[in-house]
């Protein structure tokens, strides 16, 4: 029998995998066929999903790379063997702080979806506290359960969005979908851009290669973890067209939501299929959320050795809390995700691939 | 070692502050909607009311007239002793609600203050448009725009434009069902079995012909007494605009034109007997020949099958030549249902319903990119261009028997 506790335990190719999935589905699922209907105007928005896909899965092998040359090492520890201590400091920091603020996003996120469609006269600061107290929860105990739990929703949450699309089969409308291959290439670069916004999370493997068995599997698991993203989005684009049309899903809000409450299961019961929909969103937006507060308390810690991690919760958790209740209307809060994600584009995009070139000139490689 | 006690006390304090929830509502608190009808209101009575209690409020065109019809769960038990019902001496399963204002919001809520339960959309089936909201400029869209923009409602309600006040449609009386608004969505459900009433159009598909470029037709209902009678269509212009009627024999041309025909029936002469003809399938396909732009040619071709349902004629159907000659003959009346409604959406009203616009942006999507300024406006192609019309019958069965009575029975 194996002598290894859970918490000690890592994880493999697959699990990396479903968490970059998990993590990366998230609040975008909801709101990107408007933008890319809006971008695309036509059916041919899948294009574009694949065409952003494939960009996410170059870049997140590039960071995989990166991660992968120094194993067992923290983002702290191999950014500072690259490009000395300080610039290690304040791009650590940068990252948590991009982190930080995509909790805030993804809570806020919950607080106004919940709030339009569940609970009406239920205060956004409440729904939002109590999401945030959960996620606190989860991310006060051991790390590897925390990620298991990714194992245990991600199946549950693909099985029910298949049955929601299922049901929805009813109403899609060839016409609709005509013509196909109408949009010119810059609509789809732009819409590219726009869904490009819903794959922020993959690189999460910067910061968790570190727990991975063969650490060299990173790229491979960026590649699974984002082929499910990938179709996920691909057909609830195609749905979303065939059974609203173009012009509609336009003037949706959240898109993905109205879908599931086109479903209508006849018998009674079951006739509210946004319900279980609603479950399961947020459950992925659980685990997304629980995902970037761990990171951000990772790369605290990484730091500074010296403090524990729940101090570090309930340090960030008030922060965390205050920028989430900042945006005062939907515009400001859309505005604000784009913000995070470009910030994040810097930071997490950018500046890692930057070092991985330095790394790579230099010959600087981590050793076992 | 006063750690215990300490952790008791947060753990009540929780417990009572935590549970709770602000949403709470019974669903004896809901009053469920199933139908909504919107009208315009008849006089100018409230609009001086509220003249009068509010001078200084802006004034707005636009009044609504809404009916809402609450479902009362102590009715639909029958035997009536059902519990809930209230003073409900009447033993009827709906109660409709009437209030005026200029904005569908405002008239909802004002329905808080009359009733004990307050509207709840979820379930609503039906939502009727009166023909003078749809009439007016924006009126359609206006009309709808609450019920879209409400998280609670659903885009699946079947959408109906009336002939005449549309809360008469909610004040029938049916006999066979206990709620008009649901009597009324189970007509909608008949068009396997008649060709003259349009397919359902749902809240959700008003949204996209609204937002769409194209003419587009809304069934229409017509109240009665004791009953309503769906059939035939209402006709909205591309700028959203109720702009007649089509009868019930033009709808069913129109539907055999977009190829919308479920189920029905067609009839005909043959040796100058009736013959009737059960649809059980249509097939439809347009021929285009775009070369001359100001003369765009459309042949729609429209191939039926179907089973003899009915003939006065006592000749003998088993064979080739009968056979052949009867489905010429319903493919005759086919072919003239469909030149009637072409002669009024395409020559009279100049409304493309036929939706040829949507086929060439469909299919013709670089030609629909040049032209789609001038279809219906602009240069006003459609009216301008030819459509003809080929009708195929294919007659597969003669039913049970080949003749009622002797032939030459003279």
């Amino acid at each position: 029998m194996s002598t290894q506790t859970l918490a000690e335990k890592l994880i493999s190719k697959t699990h990396m995998g479903i968490n970059i999935a998990s993590v990366t589905i998230g609040v975008g699922i909801l709101t990107f066929p408007r933008a890319l209907a809006k971008a695309t105007g036509a059916f041919d928005g899948w294009i574009s999903v694949i065409v952003s896909g494939l960009c996410a899965c170059v870049i997140g092998w590039l960071l995989a790379k990166l991660a992968a040359r120094f194993p067992r090492q923290s983002f702290f520890e191999y950014t500072s063997i690259i490009a000395s201590k300080p610039i290690s400091y304040i791009l650590t920091f940068l990252v948590c702080i991009y982190t930080m603020l995509f909790v805030s996003f993804e809570i806020r996120a919950i607080g106004n979806i919940a709030k339009q469609y569940l609970f009406y006269n239920t205060p956004v600061e409440m729904i939002t506290l109590s999401f945030l107290l959960i996620v606190q929860y989860a991310v006060v105990g051991t790390r590897v359960s925390m990620l298991r739990l990714n194992l245990l929703f991600l199946p549950v949450v693909l099985v029910v969005l298949f049955i929601v699309l299922l049901f929805t089969t009813q109403l899609l409308e060839i016409e609709n979908i005509r013509p196909y291959f109408s949009s010119d290439w810059r609509s789809l670069l732009e819409g590219s851009k726009e869904v490009g916004l819903s794959y922020s999370g993959f690189e999460i493997i910067l910061f968790y290669t570190m727990l991975m068995k063969k650490p060299q599997e990173g790229a491979m698991a960026v590649t699974l973890g984002l082929s499910i993203p990938i179709l996920l989005y691909m057909t609830i684009y195609m749905f979303v067209i065939g059974v609203f049309s173009a012009e509609v899903a336009t003037n949706l809000t959240y898109p993905t939501i109205e879908l599931a409450k086109e479903v209508e299961i006849p018998g009674g019961f079951f006739e509210r299929v946004e319900s279980i929909f609603f479950t399961i969103w947020i459950m992925t937006i659980f685990n997304t959320c629980a995902m970037w507060l761990d990171i951000t308390v990772l790369n605290l810690s990484s730091m500074f050795h010296k403090v524990h991690k729940t101090i570090w919760v309930l340090i960030l958790s008030p922060m965390i809390y205050f920028v989430a209740m900042l945006p005062q209307n939907l515009v400001d809060f859309f505005t604000f995700a784009d913000g995070v994600t470009y910030f994040g584009m810097i930071v997490v995009y950018l500046c890692p691939i930057l070092l991985l070139l330095i790394a790579v000139i230099r010959g600087v490689k981590g050793h076992e | 070692m006063n750690r215990q006690p300490t952790a008791f006390c947060i753990f009540l304090l929780l417990s009572t502050l935590l549970a709770g929830c602000w949403d709470q509502v019974q669903i004896e608190e809901r009053g469920f909607v199933v139908g909504v009808a919107i009208d315009k209101p008849r006089t100018k009575e409230a609009e001086q009311q509220a003249k009068q209690e509010a001078p200084d409020k802006p004034q707005v065109k636009e009044r609504f007239l809404v009916t809402h019809q609450f479902v009362v769960p102590g009715g639909l038990v029958s035997g009536g002793q059902g519990s809930g019902g209230g003073q409900n001496t009447a033993n009827e399963a709906y109660h409709n609600l009437i209030s005026e204002g200029d904005s569908l919001f405002e008239i909802s809520r004002e329905l808080a203050t009359r009733t004990s339960r307050t509207p709840f959309y979820q379930h609503m089936k039906i939502l009727i448009v009166s023909e003078d909201v749809a009439r007016t400029k924006n009126g359609f869209a206006r009309a709808l725009d609450f019920y879209l923009r409400d998280p609670d409602s659903r885009r699946s309600s079947k959408v109906f434009i009336s002939n005449g006040p549309a809360k008469e449609v909610l004040e029938v009386k049916p006999k066979t069902e206990k709620l008009p608004a649901i009597y009324v969505n189970s007509i909608g459900e008949n068009v396997t079995k008649n060709s003259r009433m349009l397919p359902e159009v749902r809240l959700g598909d008003v949204h996209e012909e609204l937002l769409s470029p194209f003419s587009f037709v809304v069934p229409r209902i017509r109240p009665e007494e004791q009953e309503v009678k769906l059939a035939g269509a209402a006709v909205f212009t591309y700028d959203n605009q109720l702009m007649g009627f089509l009868g019930e024999e033009e709808t069913e041309g129109l539907n055999f034109l977009t190829g919308k025909v479920s189920g029905g029936m067609v009839k005909g002469k043959f040796k100058n007997n009736l013959v009737s003809m059960n649809i059980q399938g249509i097939k439809h396909s347009i021929e285009t020949d775009l070369r001359d732009r100001q003369r765009m040619k459309f042949t729609i071709i429209i191939e039926c099958e179907g089973t003899l349902a009915e003939s006065y004629a006592t000749t003998d159907y088993l064979n080739h030549t009968a056979m052949e000659k009867l489905e010429q003959v319903f493919a005759e009346e086919i072919k003239r249902m469909s030149n009637d409604t072409i002669k009024k959406v395409h020559k009279q009203m100049k409304v493309d319903v036929i939706k040829l616009g949507s086929y060439l942006k469909q299919h013709h999507f670089s030609l629909w990119k040049k032209i789609r300024q001038d279809w219906e406006t602009g240069q006003h192609l459609y009216e301008k261009s030819e459509i003809t019309v080929q009708a195929k019958v294919y007659l597969r069965n003669i039913g049970a028997i080949n003749r009622t009575e002797r032939q030459n029975n003279r």
